[in-house]
């Protein structure tokens, strides 16, 4: 059992709630008003998919319900969240939370809520061989205690970042073993210069100067709101851990 | 019996059961995973 979250409210909560949200992708799927929508480029043979309206469900989840969904993938009725990746959303700290909840607690509520995930044949076929990801609570205990190396104090806020937004799809500890099986280990960032990396951050193009499929799509909605010092962090902490003796 | 009466009875309706069956039983095993209570 969790201890209560920090009491996080006001328009600064709300403010850094709100990029955290853009940063983690929340916006990027329940869309930036937060009332949900469809997802994927999906067909009946693979199914439907709908991330919900948070402006809805806000008005009947307590706080706790909504960080028990987020960090442990699991609903008020005790059924797992299917389809929203965990990755990085287990190791949101409290405060982190809280922000984000003030975020979705501030936007007014609207819209109608979204329909349930209708899973067609193929994925169905692909979630019993276990090709697709399972509920995450599932394996939220498994990727909470993989963590990225640490590799000074003075990449603590950098590593941080990385471990909440990067773990998505290169895995909690940053090897490539995240939500996107595609995703390499992030040590291929010795391939890329600050300004080569600048550019993948803000442009998705890499140093190859080709787009890469999903880190392309990420980075041109989500990363754009790093800022260069934060891009220049990260960029020296994943070098440095690059380097750093295995 | 013809020759398409002994296909549909040999052939075309066993693979029907054992097709549908094994689909009530991929769908029977994904809702018992995502109805699990936690």
């Amino acid at each position: 059992m969790r201890a209560p979250l920090p009491a996080a409210a006001g328009p600064e909560a709300a403010q850094r709630g709100k990029r955290l949200a853009d940063l983690t992708g929340c916006t990027d799927c329940h869309r930036k008003d937060l009332r949900g929508g469809p997802f994927g480029e999906e067909d009946w043979l693979h199914g439907y998919y709908y991330a919900s309206n948070l402006t809805q469900k806000a008005r009947t989840y307590s706080d706790e319900d909504l960080a028990r969904i987020v960090r442990d993938g699991v609903r008020p009725d005790g059924r797992g969240v299917f389809a929203m990746p965990a990755m990085g959303f287990v190791r949101l700290t409290d405060d982190e939370m809280a922000d984000v909840i003030a975020f979705i607690r501030s936007m007014p509520a609207g819209g109608t809520e979204q329909p349930d995930h209708f899973i067609g044949p193929l994925d169905r076929w692909d979630l019993w061989r276990g090709v697709v990801n399972p509920p995450a609570v599932s394996y939220v205990a498994a990727e909470r205690v993989k963590d990225p190396a640490v590799v000074g104090p003075e990449h603590t806020v950098s590593r941080h970042l990385a471990r909440i937004v990067c773990a998505e799809c290169h895995g909690g500890d940053l090897k490539g073993n995240g939500w996107d099986s595609g995703a390499p280990d992030l040590a291929v960032v010795q391939a890329y210069g600050l300004p080569e990396f600048t550019r993948l951050m803000r442009t998705g193009i890499g140093v190859d100067g080709k787009e890469h499929g999903l880190m392309t799509a990420v980075a041109r909605a989500r990363f754009r709101h790093f800022s260069d010092a934060e891009i220049a962090g990260l960029h020296a902490y994943l070098m440095a851990r690059a380097r750093a003796p295995t | 019996m013809t020759r398409w009466k002994r296909w549909t009875a040999g052939v075309l309706v066993p693979s029907m059961l054992a097709t549908s069956g094994f689909g009530a039983y991929i769908y029977l095993a994904n809702k018992r995973l995502l109805d699990r209570r936690y």
